[in-house]
Parts: C-alpha cells; structure tokens; sequence
C-alpha cells in the first residue's frame, strides 16, 4: 500500500510494501500525479519499505530522469539500512539525494 | 628575394628588345638599299661600257670602209685598255681572230659560233675563264654593207667587288627578308616575354573586377621565368591562407553549432525558466523550465506570445512604473492558496542593447513556492509565538505584581492568585517545550529515542496531565483501557506528547461541558489510541490542510483559542517516526475522533 | 482614589485569567468593572450602558479591540470617551498610527504592569473629567 501525501508544495510518497514489480502499476500512478503540475518536487519516504528489486530500482531511476526533464528532482529518504545496502551495490544511491528522514528531505526543498 | 637579383627587369628587356630588334632590322635595312643602290650603280657601269663597245665597233666599221680594216687591232687595243675589260679581239668570219688585245692571238681560232647571229644586237655570254674567274662576254657582230666583217668580242671581268655584287644580287630577295625576320623574331620573343605579365594582369583585373577575393581563384602560371615563379608563390599562399581561412569558418560554423546546441541543452537543464522577449514584448526564446513553471502545455511554442499571456489571469505582473532598462523582480502567486505556486520573476534588459525603445529583456522564472510556504510558516510562527508566549507572561507579572502590591488577606484568593500564576507558568512551559520540538521538526533532526514503556502507566500520565484542563471546562473525561497492556517499545517523551497534544486539543475545542473520549484498543499488529470529543469538529474544506504545520482553522470558534498551529502536526509526525499514523473522523459541529495507530 | 460617583470602566478581553486580575487591580481603586469576553459583546454593552472608560485586548475573538475602537468612534464621533489598548503583539503593531487614528489615549503591551495600567485609567478619567 503506498500513498501520496502533501507538503506545500513537496510531494511524499510513503508507502509499507516492498518496491517490486508488483506494486510498480500502482506507484506508477501516484508518480505521475506528482508530475502534472509544475517541477515536480517528490520526497520518497523509504522508512517503511523492506525491499526494492531491480524492477522498483528501474522504476525510481526512471521517475527520477521523468522529474529531471522537468526541472524537479526526486530525494529519498530513511532507508533500511537493507534499502540503503540495495541502492548502493547497484549505485543507484548515487543518482539520489538521500536524506535522513522525510521531514528533512521535505525541508531541503525550501533552502 | 631572389625577384630583387632577377638579372633585369620587364621594362629594360623590353626596351632593350625593342631597340636591338628595331635597330638589327634598320641596320638590315640599310645594307638591303645600299647593296641594291651599289648593283643599281654597277648597271650604270655596264651601260657605260656597253656604249664604249658600241662606240668601238662604229669605230672598227668606219675604220674598215674608210681604211679597209688597218686601225683595228689599235681600236681593240684601246677597248683591251678599259676598266674592267679582260679582252678584246675581233673573231673573222672565218673563224680566226683578226684582232686580239693579245697579239698572240692573232689568227688563232676563236670561237666563232656566235657569228652567225644576224642583226647588231649584242649578245651577252657568260664564260668561265682558266683562272676560275667569271667573264662576262659580249659579241658584237660588225655588219657593214651587208658583208659581215666579223664579231667584236669584249670579255669583262668583274674583279672581286664586282663578283660580290653579282653575289649580292643574287641574294637580294634574302637581304629583304632579313629585316623582316628580325622583326618576326623579335615580335615573336617579346610576345613571349610579355605573355607572363599579361596573364598576370588579366588575373589581376579579375580579381579587381570580382566583388570578394574569396570569389576568384588564381591560377598559377606554366611558363618559367622568376616572375612567374614568384608569381606562383603568392598564388599558392594565397590558395594557402584561403584554404586555411575557409578551414577556419568551417571550423567556426561547426564550432558555433556545437556552442548553440550547447547552450540551449545548458539553457534546458536549468530549474530556472529562462525566456528572451524583443522589442515588442513578444517571446523569442523560451527554455523547457520556464513553459514547466508557467504550467504551460509542453508541446506549445510560446515564442510569439506575451508575458501577460502566460501568467494566471489574476497574477499582477509588477511591471507598471518599470522603465524598460530597469531591472524588476516580483513574485507572482497562481492563485490565493501559495501552495499552488509561487514564482519569482526576474526581468533584466539583455546587455548590449543600447536604445532604451528597442530594448530586449530576460526574464528568469524560478519556483519558490517551497521557500515562500517556508517563510509564511515563520512569519506565523514567529507571530503564534510572540502572542503564546506574552500572554501567559503577562498573566504571571499581572498577578505576581497584583500579588505584591496589595494587601491580600484572603488566604483562598491568595491561593487562588498564585494556582493561576502556576497553571500560566505550565501553559508557558508546555509551550517552550512544543517549540522545541517543533524546532527539532523544522530541522528534520526529529530522532526517536525508543526505550520500553508500559503502555498502561504512559497512558494513565497523560490521562493525568490534561484532566485538570478537563476539570476546568467541565469536560467529562471518560478513559477506556483494555485489561492487559502490552509493553511497547517508544520514545516515551515524544510518544506522551503526541498523545498530550491530541488531548489538549481536544480539551480546547470542546466547549464546556462537554465529553471526551480516551480509548485504547490492541489489535492483532496494533495498538489503536483514539480521542474522541464532541467538541466543535473540523469542516470538510479544511480536512487536508489539517497536519500542515502552523494551519489554524479559520472557524471564529478556533481562532479565539490560542494555539502555534504545530500540535497536529508534530503528533503525526510522531505517529510516523514510530511507523504508525494518525487518522480522523470528524463532523463539523459534532465532535471529532483522532485515533493514533502504532504498531505493537 | 476616586470618589464618588464611581467611574465604570468597560474592560474588554478574552482571556479570563487576564481579565479577572484587571477586574481585581481596577476594583481596588474604586472602579466599577464590567468584563465583555469579546468585542461584539463590548459593542452590545456600549449600546445599553455608559461607560467612562473602555480597556479592550488587541486580539479578541469576533471583533478585535482596534475594530471595538473604530466601531466606537463612528457610532460616538463626538464622545472623547478614553480608551486604553492591551497588546501582546510587539512590532508588528503600529502603536501611533492607531492612537492618532482612532484617539485611543494609551497603548500597553503584554506583560504590562496592573499598578500602571490602574493609573492610567485613572489618569485617563481625571482627564477627560477636566475637559
């Protein structure tokens, strides 16, 4: 189950499933709302994912390229220490800005 | 150069051609008419000689009528004496010679086969003599009345010069040629000589006739000559720098295209909109950000369009009073609510444009919705702050000094005075500490500390803390908790203020007398604290905006009671830190029911 | 201490804490004290009583004291009655422009003193009294 919340004008995505293949149709929605209006300022809150697979890695990577092409960015943020072990073997890690939690990752917006 | 030591110069050949020639065919000229005046002379000569010889033979005639032929050989003798004759002698008709300049040859046989030419005409002969010597011979025949007296024969020599002469006029048609071939030779090498210098005139007037000097090309020349080398050396560092010079354009075009599809992939990845408008205001170039911020459709050319077009109706552009070369830099807002977005517009004269009419502007667009939402949660903090913590300050001086300054005899008053200047100390010190916290969110350095609590003693705690609010309103206050509580495993100090804020919240916003709810329920994975009141509610309208940092209701009833606008607002982010959340069900009027759900 | 007849001062203010130690300070120097919770109760006393001096917060609900005043002085363009406003805003409040605009004849800020707020309503009425 993942969901898109506000704040100002910082999109949260949280959610307390795995990033797989399973859950992309969904998220893949939830992203492209963010992506309507304006460049896109999307916090991706990991706290409470336990899993990306290589489909959830493609899909972030994706969205994040999408958010780029419009001057916006996607951030991370509190990854499982599993999550974080995931982003950096495959170096996803270095294409996001990864920040402690969602509330510090929604604050690096306004500065 | 070696051009310098070229051995001498056009002009000087040419000269120099031009007087040899000239004089070469003069000189042969000269020659050609002195030789033939010489021959035309020499004619003269013969003539002469010619009529002594007839003159002799009227002699020799008379001198045989009158003597019968005695004064002959004296006559021949005379004749033999001339210039230029070799001999003379009169042949007989019977072919002997009667007469000889050479006695000697007196009566000999001579040639005689002249003698029977008839007339007086002379005849000319000429005779290779022993000595190798050309003689000319001439006969003349002797006719006196009608009997033939024989054949006067001269022999002239011609000595050296004379046979020179004969020479020359042999080879006169070739003394006539000569001056002509000179002149054919000479016009011959000068047109050979100046052929060098006429293709390079022509190539010249070329290239003064052609309008660029990229349009013509030289050609370098075949002939030899150190002009023509020269001339090919400059030829060939003109094709040099030429090619060298179109190698550079070419170069700079593609350089330019690279520079151009450069700056627009630069202008394209910036966040910030750029956009370049003429003279008339209209868009020349727009950046892929600034048709993003401006919300517009990502297909459409916004070149063409105005700025005005392409803001919301309602954004004011700033732009009245502005003269065209000042720069000018507003925020425009898309609609009331900040949050749809809020951008800062730039707009600067493009540099280099000198007449103020025809001036060219840029405008930077950037979003600053993030900061400005920030800046407006300051300015109400800032101001929430200062009214939260002057009022229960104000409080506790008014009754400290009130306290100090009168006799107060009345130990329940007295008593009464300093509860009040308590509770406001508590109110002030509750406050301080949302700060606090709300200073840690801000940060986003809100960390848990979790430690084991027993969930019944923390839940009793918080029930403990807000009843006195409840006692004052009058507020019935009803705790529910299950027979057996878990122990859970929370930041204790974070987790009581989130259940202390729900509470207290829910305490202000019922009115006296009211009902307040506090129930506990252990899921199978959760453990589900709900505070339900029957207190003012939350409308609809205002439903989302209710975990915004700092949003207070607009309702009247809300306003009037103080509060940051923080409370909800820290207590989900508790909810989340813990991995839980916070619902709410609520009816405006009726009372609401905030139910914190964290995992067991 | 005034003598008789006792000045009636209207006080307005939301918070009870607040008005009930301004009630006590004001009632100790013979003054005779009617609390409103607000300004449109404060309006509705003006309408029915007679007041010779009027204490209103700065922020109140439904009708803050700055709309109190304004509302005052163009129902009673004539009445000088003396008005006496309690802020807890600091700057951002334009203290002189409000007391020119609206003659209101003091402006004190949060935590402000009992003792000086009782002389100057007292103050205030000995004025307005002489003139």
């Amino acid at each position: 189950m993942f969901e898109r919340s506000r704040t100002g004008a910082v999109n949260i995505i949280s959610g307390n499933d795995p990033l797989n293949l399973e859950n992309i149709p969904g998220l893949e929605k939830l992203l492209d709302d963010c992506l309507v209006i304006g460049q896109p300022r999307v916090v991706f809150d990991l706290e409470r994912i336990p899993l990306i697979d290589s489909a959830g890695l493609e899909l972030l990577l994706r969205y994040q390229d999408l958010c780029a092409e419009r001057g916006g960015v996607i951030k991370l943020a509190a990854p499982t220490p599993l999550c974080r072990d995931i982003l950096t073997v495959t170096d996803v890690i270095s294409r996001f800005d990864v920040l402690q939690d969602s509330l510090s990752a929604v604050g690096s917006f306004s500065r | 150069m070696n051009l310098r030591s070229a051995p001498q110069s056009f002009s000087r050949r040419l000269l120099g051609y031009f007087l040899l020639f000239g004089l070469t065919s003069i000189i042969a000229l000269v020659l050609g008419v002195i030789s033939f005046e010489r021959f035309l002379r020499e004619d003269c000569q013969d003539e002469q000689l010619l009529g002594r010889i007839q003159e002799v033979r009227g002699l020799l005639l008379a001198d045989q009528k009158q003597r019968g032929g005695v004064g002959a050989q004296a006559l021949v003798t005379l004749l033999g004496s001339e210039d230029d004759v070799a001999y003379a002698a009169i042949v007989a008709p019977d072919g002997k010679f009667s007469a000889h300049t050479k006695r000697s040859q007196v009566g000999q046989p001579g040639n005689h086969d002249l003698l029977q030419g008839s007339g007086d005409s002379l005849i000319e002969r000429k005779i290779r003599s022993n000595d190798g010597q050309t003689v000319r011979e001439y006969w003349a025949p002797l006719h006196a009345g009608g009997n033939t007296l024989g054949c006067l024969q001269v022999g002239v020599i011609h000595a050296g010069e004379r046979s020179w002469l004969c020479h020359m006029g042999d080879s006169l048609p070739m003394a006539c040629m000569g001056p002509l071939s000179v002149l054919l030779i000479g016009v011959i090498v000068l047109w050979r000589e100046a052929r060098t210098n006429a293709v390079i005139e022509s190539q010249l007037c070329a290239v003064s006739a052609s309008k660029s000097p990229a349009d013509f090309r030289l050609q370098p020349l075949t002939s030899g000559g150190p002009a023509a080398e020269g001339w090919n050396r400059l030829v060939e560092q003109a094709a040099g720098r030429r090619t060298a010079s179109s190698l550079e354009a070419s170069l700079n075009r593609s350089l330019n295209g690279m520079q151009e599809r450069r700056t627009e992939r630069l202008l394209n990845a910036l966040p910030e909109g750029v956009a370049l408008t003429d003279k008339d205001g209209k868009i020349s170039y727009a950046n892929r950000s600034f048709s993003i911020l401006l919300q517009q459709p990502s297909n459409l050319d916004l070149r063409g369009k105005t700025m005005p077009e392409l803001f919301p109706a309602g954004a004011k552009l700033q732009l009245e009073n502005a003269h065209l070369t000042r720069p000018v830099v507003f925020e425009v807002q898309f609609s009331q609510n900040p949050t749809d977005g809020v951008l800062r517009v730039g707009r600067n004269p493009m540099a280099g444009d000198e007449q103020p009419a025809a001036v060219q502007h840029v405008w930077t667009v950037s979003d600053i919705t993030q900061q400005k939402l920030a800046d407006e949660m300051r300015n109400q903090f800032v101001f929430a702050a200062t009214h939260e913590l002057r009022t229960p300050l104000a409080n506790i001086k008014a009754y400290a000094e009130t306290l100090s300054m009168h006799e107060i005899t009345d130990p329940e008053q007295q008593k009464r005075f300093l509860n009040t200047i308590n509770s406001e100390a508590t109110r002030l010190a509750r406050f301080v500490e949302e700060l606090l916290n709300i200073s840690q969110l801000e940060a986003g350095s809100l960390a848990l500390s979790r430690q084991e609590v027993d969930l019944e003693r923390l839940l009793n705690e918080v029930a403990d803390k807000v009843r006195p609010q409840m006692l004052q309103k009058h507020i019935s206050f009803d705790t529910q908790l299950p027979v057996k509580l878990p122990k859970l495993n929370v930041d204790k100090d974070k987790f009581t203020s989130a259940l202390v804020n729900l509470l207290g919240n829910a305490a202000k916003y019922t009115p006296d007398n009211g009902h307040i709810t506090f129930k506990t329920v252990i899921g199978q994975r959760d453990v589900q604290i709900s505070v339900e009141d029957t207190g003012i509610g939350i409308s609809r309208e205002e439903m989302p905006k209710l975990f915004t940092k700092f949003f207070r209701s607009s309702d009247e009833r809300v306003r009037d009671i103080p509060g940051s606008g923080l409370g909800l607002s820290f207590t989900q982010e508790v909810a989340r830190l813990h991995g839980g959340k916070l619902l709410v069900h609520s009816e405006l009027n009726k009372g609401s029911q905030f139910t914190m759900i964290v995992p067991a | 201490m005034l003598d008789s007849p006792r000045y009636s001062v209207l006080v307005a203010e939301d918070d009870r804490v607040m008005s009930d130690v301004i009630r006590f300070n004001l009632e100790r120097h013979g003054f005779k004290v009617v609390v409103a919770r607000d300004g449109q109760e404060a309006v509705n006393r003006l309408q029915c009583e007679r007041f010779d001096m009027l204490v209103t917060d700065y922020q109140m609900p439904r009708m803050n004291g700055e709309e109190l005043v304004r509302t005052l002085r163009e129902a009673r363009p004539d009445d000088g009655m003396p008005v006496i406003l309690l802020s807890a805003r600091g700057m951002e409040l334009d203290a002189a422009q409000l007391q020119a605009e609206l003659r209101i004849d003091m402006v004190m800020f949060k935590p402000f003193s009992p003792r000086e707020l009782s002389e100057a309503v007292a103050s205030c009425i000995r004025q307005h009294a002489v003139a």
